[in-house]
């Protein structure tokens, strides 16, 4: 694994400089930087309570942080509203399904694109008419194979279908950076490397965050790691060079493999 | 899409509605005028439930909008000349808008039972704000002597002194009021305050911003109720604090959820049947001396319709009709 | 205005305040334990108020209706709690609320059948009539320095028992898990009616001891329980010590109101709560979101 299929020419989407939050007395997140471009997969590995989760939410506008800074495209967003943060192109999924299930999967997804794509401040012309969303909304559902179940209430998915709307949904967005936080999780086996196909396709035009338990998937797609510990950063580096890095392997991989 | 309820529900809704265009030809006043309260306060419990039911916001001071431009209405009406309500109606609306976007403003940013106190509270101080002041008779309320009139270029139209206008005015509007809440629900505005309604967090992620949202359907329930409570002041042709109240704030959201919440339909039915329960709780003839407490009787009632009637009328209407469907395939 | 009628002023905010505490405290408290919202609160304290009217008649003292009346409003909330209360658990705040509203029309008529609509006063006890002279024109009155006095022991007693004994340890687990608790062998059952029953006597003892200063009258209880509405946001739900700050800053802010702008004093305090709405939507002591 390298980072040869990367194109370094491409202008970094994300600066994130010293970032930094507490709460109450444990930080969370400790002065965590680095960038992220487009084309990237950068995976984020960690023990749980490492702050990996927090510093999605920090990203997103979720939280705001204490110090520090995240620039996107050169502009400054740290502090903004989690609303201006997603409609900038910078969306994120969640570890625990986050979706709205008594509606269908196409509605699900449409309001995703609608967010993107126009503001909801119409009031007569009906929803469905707006051909645009509907067209990014049934994409995204064909992507990830929900197609044909795009009028199913959402709480009808299986788990697995419901990861999988989830991701569709962040799709629909259009964002330009992903931030995808343990897409995995709760998957079996033939759903899991469907997922990883679908990140790994995406990383061609878009920048990813990714956050992952499952070591071994990450080692396989990401060209760039970072191995968090108590909200700090450990170690940065290509997989190869993290894999050797005995430092990490003290801290996280030698008591958790 | 819009979404209209099932058909066999619509024809129920239709008949209703013949039989109520016929109801004015007994020429019983009491009737008429009782079911003509019946149609102000379906639209007052229809735009609660626009709130309630589809913005997921339990707003306890929706009777401050309802009050509101009925005072409106009696503060800005010539003394003794009857006002046209081609400018009437607008202004009153456009008061009780006014006042639902500054207490919205304030109240939409709080959440759940927040929100259901801060309402509340804010309501209770219009209500003081007239009962304690000399405005508009203070605590004794004030009369409206000359009620609205239609006119175009010197031609009455109708005059809302008439107890039949006034009855097929507030027909007519609740049914185009319901029209028209089922477009807006449609719409992309009506999708995505049903989505913030589900699951407000996952919309901000989605780039919405959901304050603004919830503040202009709370703007929009407020006008609406003010169109409720503007009707009402015509109909009683008073005005007193009580209709701020807080009483009145409960007894909406007592209607909608006995029509069922979020059904839209519902708590027209809900109303409908509130006020003809409080007519049989109050009637000698029918409850016996009980009548003369029939504010047990209603407190009892309400309780009874919160712990046993899931999904309240309507709830139990829609269910009702897909049952049958089902049996029928 | 002199600095001694100000203080004077000051005093009877603080009185009015500890009195608001007293009920605002079992609200919120109910709330942060229970997750319920309780529109009936306000009764509680109404129905206090008729108590002591009753009750002092009856055996000739507000001391023994004091005596009298927190076990009979202990018992009464331990019993509403058991029969009424304990549908809600699992309800939406909807239905809380309109549940809650229902037992006010309840109550309310059942007060118009007992104690009909006229205002009633109840006499303050012999020892403590009288006033405490503070210059040659200006005195203040002993049973209003009774008053806060009792209010503070309670609130010192609350403070005491939730923070340092065992019951209060769990009262406070209470409000962030109950299943946990409920795993651990805790009877959270027991512990809901004790609470509720504590809030609905609060307010009652409340009523008992307001009576002898404030007329009692129908609809004392909605009016009392919308300014406790305004103290729980200000201080912020399911905080005591949140209550009891928000309880003597609006005690104080409705009395100097009262005095300095007469014509505006019945919105003064929701102002107040506007304005902490502003800068701090869940409230002084409230988690923030």
């Amino acid at each position: 694994m390298s980072s040869l299929g990367v194109d370094n020419s491409s202008p970094t989407l994300l600066d994130v400089c010293n970032l930094s939050v507490k709460f109450g007395g444990l930080r969370a997140v400790n002065n965590v930087s680095f960038t992220l471009a487009r084309g990237q997969i950068s995976a984020i590995i960690g023990p749980n309570g490492a702050g990996k989760t927090t510093l999605i939410n920090l990203l997103s506008g979720e939280l705001t942080p204490d110090s520090g800074e995240v620039c996107h495209k050169g502009d400054v967003i740290t502090g903004l509203p989690a609303h201006s943060i997603a409609a900038r192109g910078i969306g994120r999924s969640y570890q625990i399904i986050n979706i709205f299930p008594e509606f269908s999967c196409f509605r699900n997804c449409w309001l995703a694109a609608r967010g993107r794509y126009g503001s909801g401040m119409e009031f007569f012309c009906p929803a469905n008419h707006d051909e645009k969303s509907n067209i990014a909304a049934a994409e995204s559902l064909e992507i990830v194979g929900l197609l044909d179940k795009a009028y199913l209430p959402a709480s009808h998915l299986s788990y697995g279908e419901q990861r999988q709307l989830e991701i569709s949904m962040l799709l629909a967005l259009k964002p330009e950076v992903l931030l995808l936080d343990e897409p995995l999780a709760g998957l079996g086996m033939r759903e899991s490397s469907d997922v990883l196909r679908l990140i790994k396709n995406l990383a061609r035009d878009h920048a990813i965050l990714l956050i992952e338990h499952d070591v071994e998937a990450v080692f396989a797609i990401a060209n760039e790691l970072t191995v968090m510990v108590n909200g700090e950063v450990l170690e940065t580096g290509p997989p190869d060079r993290i894999k050797e890095s005995g430092a990490v392997r003290h801290a996280y991989l030698g008591n958790g493999i | 899409m819009i979404v209209l309820p099932p058909r066999p529900i619509l024809i129920a809704l239709a008949l209703m509605v013949v039989a109520f265009a016929l109801i004015p030809m007994t020429g019983d006043k009491y009737w008429i005028k009782l079911i003509t309260r019946m149609f102000a306060l379906g639209i007052f419990a229809m735009s609660l439930d626009f709130l309630v039911g589809y913005t997921g916001l339990v707003s306890f001071g929706h009777a401050a909008f309802f009050g509101i431009a009925g005072y409106t209405l009696h503060l800005i009406s010539p003394e003794n000349q009857a006002p046209n309500l081609a400018w009437v109606l607008p202004v009153s609306v456009f008061a009780s808008a006014i006042m639902a976007l500054l207490i919205g403003a304030l109240s939409v940013r709080t959440h759940g039972i927040y929100f259901i106190m801060v309402t509340l509270a804010f309501a209770q101080m219009l209500f003081f704000l007239f009962h304690d002041s000399n405005i508009a008779g203070g605590s004794d309320g004030a009369f409206i002597y000359n009620k609205p009139v239609f006119t175009i270029l010197n031609w009455t139209v109708f005059d809302l002194g008439n107890r039949y206008a006034l009855y097929f005015l507030s027909l007519l509007s609740m049914m185009t009021l319901y029209l028209l809440l089922t477009v807006v629900l449609a719409s992309p505005f009506g999708a995505v305050i049903q989505g913030i309604k589900v699951n407000e967090h996952r919309m901000r992620a989605l780039g919405y911003n959901t304050y603004y949202y919830k503040l202009i359907s709370f703007v929009i329930a407020g006008a609406i109720g003010g169109y409720a409570g503007f009707l009402f002041a015509c109909i009683d042709g008073f005005v007193s604090p009580e209709l701020l109240g807080w009483r009145e704030s409960g007894l909406a959201l007592v209607m909608v959820i006995l029509g069922g919440v979020g059904t839209l339909f519902g708590p027209v039915l809900g109303a409908i049947t509130l006020l003809g329960a409080e007519e049989i709780f109050r009637d000698r003839s029918l409850v016996g001396p009980l009548a003369n407490y029939w504010q047990v009787l209603m407190g009892v009632f309400v309780i009874i319709v919160v712990l046993f009637l899931r999904g309240g009328l309507g709830g139990q209407l829609l269910q009702f009709v897909r049952r049958k469907k089902e049996q029928g395939l | 205005m002199d600095w001694l009628s100000l203080i004077i002023q000051i005093l009877n905010g603080i009185q009015y305040g500890l009195l608001l505490f007293l009920i605002a405290s079992g609200l919120t408290i109910v709330f942060g334990i229970m997750g319920i919202i309780n529109l009936a609160h306000g009764s509680f304290y109404m129905i206090g108020a008729y108590l002591a009217f009753t009750l002092s008649q009856l055996t000739g003292g507000l001391f023994t209706a004091i005596a009298l009346g927190i076990p009979l409003t202990l018992a009464f909330g331990f019993l509403l709690e058991r029969f009424v209360i304990r549908q809600l658990y699992h309800r939406d705040h909807l239905q809380q609320v309109l549940l809650t509203f229902g037992l006010i029309l309840i109550f309310n008529e059942l007060q118009q059948i007992l104690w009909g609509g006229e205002p009633k006063s109840v006499p303050v006890p012999e020892i403590l009539q009288g006033a405490v002279a503070l210059s040659d024109t200006l005195s203040y009155p002993i049973y209003r320095l009774f008053l806060s006095g009792v209010c503070l022991a309670m609130a010192a007693t609350m403070y005491v028992v939730i923070r340092y004994t065992r019951i209060g340890m769990q009262i406070r687990a209470s409000s962030s898990n109950q299943n946990m608790l409920n795993a651990l062998g805790v009877n959270v059952r027991l512990i809901n009616s004790l609470v509720f029953a504590c809030g609905v006597a609060l307010a009652g003892v409340a009523g008992i001891l307001a009576a002898p200063v404030e007329t009692v009258y129908p609809g004392m209880g909605e009016q009392i329980l919308i300014v406790s509405f305004v103290v729980v946001v200000i201080g912020g739900i399911g905080s005591i010590r949140g209550a009891f700050f928000g309880a003597l800053l609006i005690g104080v802010t409705d009395v100097l109101g009262q005095v300095f702008l007469p014509s505006a004093a019945s919105i003064v305090i929701y102002g107040v709560m506007a304005f902490v709405l502003l800068i701090r939507p869940s409230g002084l002591f409230g988690r923030s979101e």
